[in-house]
């Protein structure tokens, strides 16, 4: 059995294994469940049992689509992480949480998700979170964009969501139009110094007349615990990231106090904006920023 | 710190108790010797065997040694050795790593009940006193306690270890409830009462005055949220209901519980309807969501009025 590591073997792999599947090979389902097992098939073989809806599938246990692409950086990411034995699981878990985290804090500032007509999840990636964002209010809310076409294109098919594809420059994104949440998680964690602004002036274009705006940061903890010292902006960048899609120059890991992101809102869109300040609330390490358009 | 000796015996799996039993007494010994990066290294050698799981995984939790859940989870993830909950995870031959997998369950439960309340219009965050009945070692009472404050919640559950684990290490509130609905006393009423779990275990006999003392237990104005086996886990188990809908066995993940008391049971929407119908006062607004928690369980939401 060969291992699938380029796209062209995945494929191969695929249709082999699906072709002995459908020649009712005995045992053919077993091996496929057996390959999930071992790194290098895992995905290609998790995939296929969800697609064909075989014994041991995630879907029924989860409630909701769980394919995963093949290029999804942040899978690789769960993939390669001491703390996970069992990265298909932890990756498709981990939409739980951030949904759970995502609610809280728009609770807190008294708006509701289920209330929100439309939601755009912006930079988000190949759908860790896009398919707990659909099964929770529906795909006809969801609109998801990403510099990456692939992320888009595996979002809008899997989980029915609208997409368009993102721009390496923040003033050429198309925004199509208004949203009452834009929902930007760990994008501002990878901007340069030269871009973060811009991204930020961006996006907000995109919130609707009485919206919001939800981020998420590298603050002062997270500086903190990578050992990271700020310069006299408040602002660190280190060209490098688990993305294998996107130059590190521009999307690497950055790090920003509080007082510099306070800075660049009140810049923007004047103090009033800012109406919520979550430390250490993604994942117990991201900051979390709620703005509110008037 | 010790990051790829982690790694090397994570990838490494599961010892022979024997010597995971070794595993664990080292990483006491390196423990108490101060090497902290050799006693991390260890007791997750010991954490990965089912003999010394729990004892290896609450000591390197309680110590905050490398590898902890709780510095990325954000908060007390130890388990306690009674945990049936856990013990029912471990037992799940597609859950490769139960600690994990029963910590990162309660982010489901969080977001499942929060969706849940938002569909009533009654968000999670604007309840000031919420019980959660029949909590057992709380799976997911830690949670709660994280979104709430450790002050809004109350825990109750019929196993007294159970309720001691949770005021213990959550910080929460809690009294220990009664094997029998008639014996038990509420020291207050709460704005929102959630039961997760238990009217898929209760036999006829106790299944109504169970639902009509919880009833009580919720404030004017408030919400109470349970759950039940209903079409879809019936189908599952390949369950024939009765003619009036409801259907037990006595077995369960409980060891602690007597299975005539708290088996498995189901019950069909028309069921729960009629016992609804008898509760007074009669709910303002009565919200059903089919296969809700966990893709399984039958969700419903009633609502009491303001001035009742």
């Amino acid at each position: 059995m060969s291992t699938p590591v380029t796209p062209s073997e995945y494929d191969a792999w695929m249709r082999a294994h699906e072709a002995a599947l459908d020649a009712g090979e005995p045992g053919a389902a077993a091996a496929i469940r057996a390959a999930r097992e071992v790194p290098a098939t895992r995905l290609a073989a998790h995939n296929l049992i969800e697609r064909r809806g075989l014994d041991g599938a995630f879907a029924q246990m989860f409630g909701l689509d769980c394919r995963i692409a093949p290029r999804d950086d942040i899978f690789h990411f769960f993939a390669g992480h001491p703390t996970s034995t069992n990265p298909l699981r932890d990756y498709l878990a981990d939409g739980w949480r951030t949904l759970a985290e995502l609610m809280q804090l728009l609770e807190a500032v008294d708006r509701p998700l289920l209330k929100l007509a439309s939601v755009l999840e912006f930079a988000s990636g190949h759908g860790r979170f896009t398919r707990h964002l659909v099964k929770a209010i529906g795909p006809q809310r969801v609109t998801v964009s990403d510099v990456v076409a692939d992320a888009v294109g595996f979002a809008r098919d899997t989980f029915g969501v609208q997409g368009f594809v993102s721009d390496p420059q923040p003033e050429a994104v198309p925004w199509p139009r208004r949203y009452e949440l834009v929902f930007v998680l760990s994008l501002f964690s990878h901007l340069p110094r030269h871009s973060w602004a811009r991204w930020l002036a961006s996006i907000w274009r995109a919130v609707a007349p009485g919206g919001l705006l939800v981020l998420s940061t590298h603050g002062a903890e997270a500086a903190r615990r990578a050992g990271v010292v700020l310069d006299d902006r408040g602002f660190f960048f280190a060209a490098s990231s688990e993305s294998s899609a996107i130059d590190a120059q521009e999307y690497g890991t950055s790090f920003t106090s509080e007082a510099f992101v306070r800075e660049q809102v009140a810049t923007l869109a004047g103090e009033a904006a800012l109406i919520h300040f979550a430390p250490v609330w993604f994942w117990n390490h991201q900051d979390a920023w709620v703005l509110r358009r008037a | 710190m010790g990051l790829k000796e982690l790694l090397d015996v994570t990838a490494a799996g599961p010892l022979p108790p024997e010597q995971a039993r070794a595993a664990l007494a080292r990483g006491q010994a390196l423990l108490a010797a101060g090497d902290r990066d050799g006693a991390a290294t260890a007791l997750r050698q010991a954490a990965l065997t089912r003999e010394t799981q729990l004892a290896a995984h609450n000591l390197i939790e309680s110590q905050g040694l490398p590898g902890a859940f709780a510095p990325w989870m954000g908060l007390d993830a130890r388990i306690d050795p009674q945990d049936d909950v856990f013990g029912f995870f471990n037992g799940h031959g597609s859950w490769s790593s139960p600690l994990r997998d029963y910590l990162a369950d309660g982010w489901r439960t969080l977001s499942e009940l929060m969706l849940l309340l938002e569909r009533g219009g009654k968000p999670l965050a604007g309840f000031d006193a919420v019980l959660e009945f029949a909590s057992g070692h709380g799976r997911f009472t830690r949670h709660l306690a994280k979104a709430l404050g450790p002050g809004r919640v109350t825990v109750s559950d019929v196993v007294p270890g159970a309720v001691a684990f949770s005021t213990t290490h959550f910080g929460v509130q809690g009294f220990v409830s009664a094997a029998r609905p008639a014996q038990l006393h509420w020291p207050r009423r709460y704005g929102l009462v959630f039961v997760l779990s238990l009217f898929t275990h209760l036999p006829r006999a106790t299944w109504s005055a169970w639902l009509a003392r919880l009833w009580e237990a919720v404030a004017p104005g408030g919400v109470l949220v349970f759950t039940t086996h209903g079409a879809l886990a019936a189908e599952r188990a390949g369950v024939t209901l009765d003619a009036e809908g409801f259907h037990f066995h006595p077995e369960s993940e409980s060891h602690a519980i007597d299975v005539a008391e708290y088996g498995t049971s189901y019950t069909s929407r028309g069921f729960v309807e009629a016992e609804l119908g008898l509760l007074r006062p009669a709910p303002t607004r009565v919200d059903f969501e089919p296969a809700w928690f966990w893709a399984h369980q039958d969700a419903w939401v009633l609502q009491r009025a303001e001035a009742a």
